[in-house]
């Protein structure tokens, strides 16, 4: 069977950031090969260059990313070198890591139909296509929504959907695991399945989660370091377990226990540290036919513990934790915050009691070093200087980031800036941390470091919230679990634990460190 | 603020096609810039209030826009009255050199209609045109697609502006520093990073493909109704009207 990517020998360097530095290895010495009609898995650790190899397939580097760039990638018989990013996607299908960075158009229909508009498609075939995509995603009640109003996970559906619209001969995706929720998973596997079948197409997939890879690739590619140190098929996760686990790959056991969250009696005596009153929330302008984001939802967060916010795309995880520091105001209801009415405070006020990291960590940098930016929360909070230096060097050791201290933020790797995006909270010494699906994404390494330093703090009193879809980590981490589906508390309460608790750190650390290139830019 | 001045609804301004929307605000700026009959322009303003009133725009987007239309206004009508001293000889109040006279008065009561009146237009599309609804008029008025959508897009670049503004300064003041100062200069950078990753984007989508002699397409093409007809005539009787009635002198 013919291969329908060929990559030999390609490496990539990335521009150096801007203020100097030096250029950043991306690949090196890369070759792979699938058949066409295959399944192919890309793993490895956070910063590994799987991200990048795929960008190199989709064109994007070399065309649209300062560097350099040697070797040879083939894909649906187009040379990459040669062939622009458009024509390129007329065969190829692509979803980034980041889907609100992929979507051109201000609502869902037109994002899936406008790969097909480019084509010239007939309008009347097109609308079919679009109505076809969008069953096949289980999101009919999406299509005239406002795609700037939807959920991250609802975004990637979307994303989805606009690369399967032309029907592809290779579709890639970056990490969707981290972004979809069950769900959703199952869709996109069924949609891989309905098009291998129906058009014999190959599908890349980069992905943390192998729980899917394992049962079903073709193909695997371990990334480490920027080089493909495995060309292999899926028995690799249980001929080389050892070998994935410790270069940070998470391979999954087949005996996840579902999350149960037992019903408590609401402790009258407790203490709360927030209280959420019958809250109910709507984005401004969004037409009446939307359902709200939130729908009375009422329970108490007591001071110490650590709750998970968990539910389906959309379900309005994201919101409830954007309301605890004022981000977001309520339409109706109540957030008490420490005995503080948080309608009454503004969100540089809230600063003093709330920590939050958001989903996207690099939208919250604003400084031109790792050092400043940690800094940056307490110097606003008026913190003397000799403090927030104090401070800053607990937060550079903790997080062992004094190999990048001096660059900026944005140029690091996605797992350096969710590891700088968590200093940058935790610095403020505020009583209560709130972090939006801190680990997705992250490589088992960079997960357990950082969960393991937010259990720390709840362990001394800082009362944590996450949201999360992560089963596993709410059962090993959390005391507590609150359950939302389509904007409503489902339930609230215990959770009962697994067994397992906290992440152990990966067992070879040299391979580890040699493995996270740092500062890999994007 | 959404990023774009479009507010949703299903008013039956909403549902015009847009050429006709374009076409009547194109009449009422040339008219109410060419025709200085203060009744005139103040008929067309009550008009266009009634028309934004019967499509279901929100009345507080209303009053936001007089918020910023109003004291602009009200600037304007202080400047001609402070600089316009000699114009006039009924003078109706007068303090040293400085005197107000009929003439002046109706003179900025003129200016002052026709920039409401000029914003009001402007705004009654802007209000009830969806990105796509652009799109679709641009492309049935013979643009590029491409074209069509960036000028959609370049439309709304004020609103998209102050979304990532307060999106920039709310970051800000959730690490504790207040003020809106520093993210002015933030809100640059990442509308610069939202766009080149919007091109980027639109290109994985094959924004500029080689088609051959297959053109884009639009998925729902601009299409006249009877309703959009209608109006169409009305505005063309109005500006013969009105036309007219300059041509005789009133």
């Amino acid at each position: 069977m013919a291969d329908i990517i060929t990559v030999m020998n390609l490496g990539w360097r990335y521009a150096a950031p801007g203020g100097g530095g030096e250029p950043i290895q991306g690949l090196r010495d890369a070759s792979c090969y699938v058949q066409q009609g295959a399944l192919a898995g890309v793993i490895g650790p956070t910063g590994s260059g799987k991200s990048t190899l795929v960008k190199a397939l989709a064109g994007i580097i070399p065309h649209c990313t300062n560097g350099s760039l040697n070797g040879y990638a083939r894909i649906a018989d187009m040379n990459v070198k040669s062939t622009t990013v458009s024509d390129l996607s007329l065969r190829v299908g692509y979803v980034g890591q980041d889907p609100r960075a992929q979507l051109t158009s201000p609502t869902v229909a037109e994002e899936i139909a406008f790969p097909l508009e480019n084509r010239g498609v007939e309008p009347d075939e097109i609308e079919a296509r679009v109505d076809d995509v969008l069953a096949m995603l289980h999101i009919e009640d999406l299509r005239e929504r406002d795609t700037a109003t939807l959920s991250t996970g609802e975004m990637e559906r979307v994303a989805i959907g606009a690369a399967i619209a032309g029907e592809p001969d290779v579709l890639i995706v970056d990490e969707p695991a981290s972004l979809l929720d069950e769900e959703g998973y199952e869709d996109l596997v069924n949609v891989i399945d309905v098009m291998r079948r129906r058009t014999r197409m190959t599908a890349v997939l980069v992905e943390q989660d192998t729980r899917f890879l394992a049962q079903r690739a073709d193909a695997v590619f371990l990334m480490v370091n920027g080089e493909i140190i495995r060309r292999t098929t899926a028995d690799i996760f249980t001929r080389e377990r050892s070998l994935l686990e410790s270069v940070g790959v998470i391979v999954s056991d087949q005996d996840t226990t579902p999350l149960v969250i037992e019903s408590d009696e609401p402790d009258a005596a407790g203490n709360p540290a927030v209280v959420f009153n019958h809250v109910h929330a709507r984005y401004a302008d969004s037409p009446p036919s939307n359902a709200p984001q939130l729908d009375d939802v009422a329970f108490a967060v007591q001071q110490g513990d650590f709750v998970a916010i968990t539910g389906g795309n959309g379900s309005g995880k994201s919101t409830l934790t954007r309301l605890i520091n004022a981000e977001l105001r309520p339409d109706r209801g109540q957030i008490v915050v420490n005995g503080v009415d948080v309608a009454s405070r503004t969100p540089v006020q809230m600063a003093q009691q709330v920590a939050v990291v958001g989903q996207h960590p690099a939208d919250m940098f604003c400084a031109q070093s790792v050092r400043e930016e940690i800094g940056f929360g307490p110097r606003a909070l008026g913190v003397d200087d000799d403090e927030v230096a104090r401070r800053v060097n607990e937060m550079v050791r903790l997080f062992d980031l004094y190999d990048v201290e001096d660059m900026p933020a944005a140029a690091l790797s996605s797992g350096e800036q969710r590891a700088v995006a968590l200093a940058c909270a935790l610095v403020m010494h505020a009583p209560v941390l709130v972090l939006d699906e801190p680990a997705a994404g992250l490589d088992h390494r960079l997960k357990s470091r950082l969960l393991n330093t937010v259990a720390r703090m709840n362990q001394e009193g800082t009362t944590v919230i996450i949201a999360t879809e992560d089963a596993d980590l709410i059962q090993r981490y959390c005391s507590h679990a609150a359950r939302l589906d389509q904007g409503r508390l489902v339930s609230y309460g215990r959770v009962r634990a697994n067994g397992r608790r906290f992440l152990a750190p990966p067992p070879v650390q040299g391979v580890l460190a040699a493995s996270n290139g740092k500062g890999v830019a994007r | 603020m959404n990023g774009q001045f479009y507010l949703p609804a299903t008013g039956w301004f909403h549902a015009l096609d847009t050429r006709i929307k374009l076409c009547m605000t194109l009449v009422v700026v040339v008219l109410c810039s060419v025709w200085g009959n203060w009744m005139f322009l103040a008929a067309m303003l009550v008009v266009m209030h009634v028309m934004l009133l019967t499509d279901h725009v929100p009345a507080r987007h209303v009053g936001r826009l007089w918020a910023v239309l109003g004291p602009l206004c009200a600037l304007v009508a202080v400047i001609m009255l402070l600089s316009m001293n000699a114009y006039g000889t009924g003078v109706l109040w007068q303090l040293g050199w400085w005197r107000v006279t009929s003439q002046t008065l109706m003179m900025c009561l003129v200016v002052v209609l026709r920039i409401a009146d000029i914003v009001l237009a402007l705004f009654l599309t802007l209000f009830t045109t969806s990105h796509a609804d652009w799109v679709r008029g641009l492309t049935g008025l013979h643009l590029p697609l491409t074209a069509a959508r960036r000028m959609a897009r370049a439309v709304n670049v004020v609103p998209q502006w102050f979304a990532v503004f307060r999106e920039r300064r709310l970051m800000r003041a959730s690490r504790g520093a207040g003020g809106g100062f520093a993210a002015f200069g933030d809100t640059w950078a990442a509308l610069r990073l939202r766009e080149r990753r919007a091109s980027v984007a639109a290109l994985t989508r094959g924004a500029q493909m080689h088609t051959g002699s297959a053109k884009p397409t639009v998925m729902r093409p601009a299409h006249m109704r009877l309703a959009d007809w209608l109006v169409l005539l009305i505005v063309v009787l109005v500006a013969a009207g009105v036309a007219a009635m300059v041509a005789l002198g009133w």
